[in-house]
């Protein structure tokens, strides 16, 4: 049996005295991919930005790895290893698809100013590191030959890609990914299924917002439905 | 014309440009409070010089602290403001550092200003020629252009840039935005102070009437004219704005009528740079 990596704990949320989420529970293992259905406006974007800390539930709580969500911000959600994926991808588009990658990094010591004076040789020996280590991510994500492509130009489906590789770089362990199999062609489909089971082999959870459900459910473990307030599992 | 003394302004204003540029062009902050750290720099050396008696180096340091204690002040309270809301803080602040210098005579001197500004001694050399002022200034503005040379190259600004294209993603990738604003602020008030000192030690006179909001303004206007997010683009502005009054003279008409001349040309170049290239003549990034 996998460990638990995600717990939602009776949690409720509201808008403007309309009932979105009603003690809903639900619990995740590491190393798995998840899938959320629902129709629009049932509350799929709402309840990731929940898990993310970008929304503050009414009542109930969201445990990851030890973590109480609603107390903390979401940078540090993001960097105790919750990774999200919007549905438009927050690629950065004026920088090349390498630096997208390196600055995705969260132990960068070139991104904290005192490291300047003191750590100077360790931001050149990181900065080295990191590019060997995104040169590998890109392969794997067949972006390779896109490394020094500026971001904003690559296609949606690529810049999904780009956004998934770059939780990856980030060593997310949960990543939730809203909608990556939309808007994209059955080659971009398969390059992103087969990315999602490597992250899944690697021992990453992935929890994805879906509409085309035959794509998603192929690939997952475990699938849910938001209905009635509730999420409720399928399978 | 006295070279020599737009040479010298024109040190000062680059190393404005370069500030401002810092918060604007790295980080997509537009801030209005640029001459508020100018003035407090230059009147914290003054106050340190003329009542403590500390050399310049000391005073220049302590006006430094000052800035960057002052940039925390309105970091802590606009941080979490954006785009606009964030400008507006600024601008509040502007207006009451101006407002304060304006009118605490008992420490400011008031709309008197202060006068006698002792000069600036090196190794026990007195400068006093305008000549040694460039030579001071230029020492100073090359540091600052070099520093930023190198510094635009580092992943600090990498990651300013990328906050500054998209900031939800930067957050979603677990970047903590308020520490890197509050950096780079606290970074271009202390440049700025370096501005403030040399301006009051070359002019031995300085009244509140120099860090008025039209020269916030003024130094907003070199770098949307030049263009933000590398050195290039607020270089050429500063240097453009400090030499454009310089030449409208060279135009034969009488000084009331050149002085409206000047207002029209700048009003006219910045109309064209915005329609047409409105990134700046040399700049990265455009502003939303």
């Amino acid at each position: 049996m996998n460990k638990t990596i995600l717990h939602i704990d009776n949690l409720s949320k509201s808008f403007c005295g309309l009932k979105l989420f009603d003690e809903v529970n639900i619990t995740l293992q590491q190393g798995t991919i998840n899938a959320l259905f629902g129709s629009n406006g049932s509350g799929k974007t709402t309840f990731f930005n929940l898990i993310g800390g970008y929304e503050k539930p009414d009542a109930g709580k969201i445990h990851f790895n030890g973590l109480t969500i609603k107390y903390h911000n979401e940078f540090e959600i993001a960097k105790a290893g919750i990774g999200k994926m919007w549905q438009e991808p927050t690629v950065f588009p004026n920088h090349s698809v390498l630096q997208n990658l390196l600055v995705s990094d969260r132990t960068h010591p070139g991104e904290y100013f005192l490291n300047y004076i003191f750590r100077g040789k360790s931001i050149i020996r990181k900065e080295a590191e990191l590019k060997d280590k995104a040169y590998n991510i890109l392969r794997k994500f067949k972006l390779g030959n896109k490394a020094d492509q500026a971001a904003g130009s690559l296609s949606l489906g690529e810049k999904k890609l780009l956004s998934i590789s770059m939780l990856l770089m980030n060593d997310s362990r949960l990543l939730l990914l809203d909608e990556p199999f939309s808007s994209v062609n059955p080659n971009t489909i398969e390059r992103i299924s087969e990315a999602l089971k490597d992250l899944k082999s690697e021992g990453k959870t992935v929890f994805m917002i879906e509409h085309k459900i035959k794509f998603a459910e192929v690939i997952s473990d475990n699938t849910f439905k938001i209905e009635h307030f509730k999420i409720e599992k399928l399978n | 014309m006295n070279w020599l003394h737009i040479f010298f302004m024109c040190e000062i204003y680059v190393i404005l440009a370069l500030s401002a540029n810092l918060v604007s062009g790295y980080t997509g902050l537009l801030s209005f409070a640029n001459a508020a750290f100018y003035g407090v720099g230059a009147y914290v050396t003054t106050i340190v010089m003329k009542n403590f008696g500390f050399n310049y180096f000391s005073a220049l340091l302590i006006a430094i602290i000052f800035n960057v204690l002052a940039s925390f002040i309105i970091t802590y309270f606009s941080v979490r403001l954006k785009d606009l809301y964030f400008t507006l803080a600024t601008l509040a602040f502007q207006v009451i550092v101006f407002s304060v210098l304006y009118n605490w005579e008992k420490v400011t001197g008031g709309s008197y200003g202060i006068s006698e500004i002792p000069g600036v001694k090196v190794f026990g050399y007195q400068l006093s020629e305008t000549k040694e002022y460039v030579i001071l200034g230029g020492s100073f503005t090359l540091m600052v252009i070099l520093f930023f040379f190198f510094f635009q190259k580092t992943p600090f600004v990498r990651l300013l840039e990328c906050i500054r294209d998209r900031e939800l993603g930067a957050v979603s990738l677990g970047k903590n935005i308020s520490y890197y604003k509050f950096i780079c602020n606290s970074m271009a008030a202390a440049f700025i102070a370096i501005a403030g000192s040399l301006f009051a030690v070359y002019n031995s006179y300085i009244d509140a009437t120099s860090f008025t909001l039209n020269e916030s303004i003024l130094i907003v206007n070199m770098i949307l004219i030049g263009g933000t997010g590398n050195l290039i683009g607020p270089i050429f502005g500063a240097c453009f704005y400090v030499m454009l009054p310089e030449i409208t003279r060279l135009i034969p008409i009488d000084s009331t009528q050149g002085a409206s001349l000047q207002m029209i040309i700048y009003s006219l170049i910045l109309i064209l740079v915005v329609r047409f290239k409105p990134n700046g003549l040399f700049g990265k990034f455009k502003f939303q």
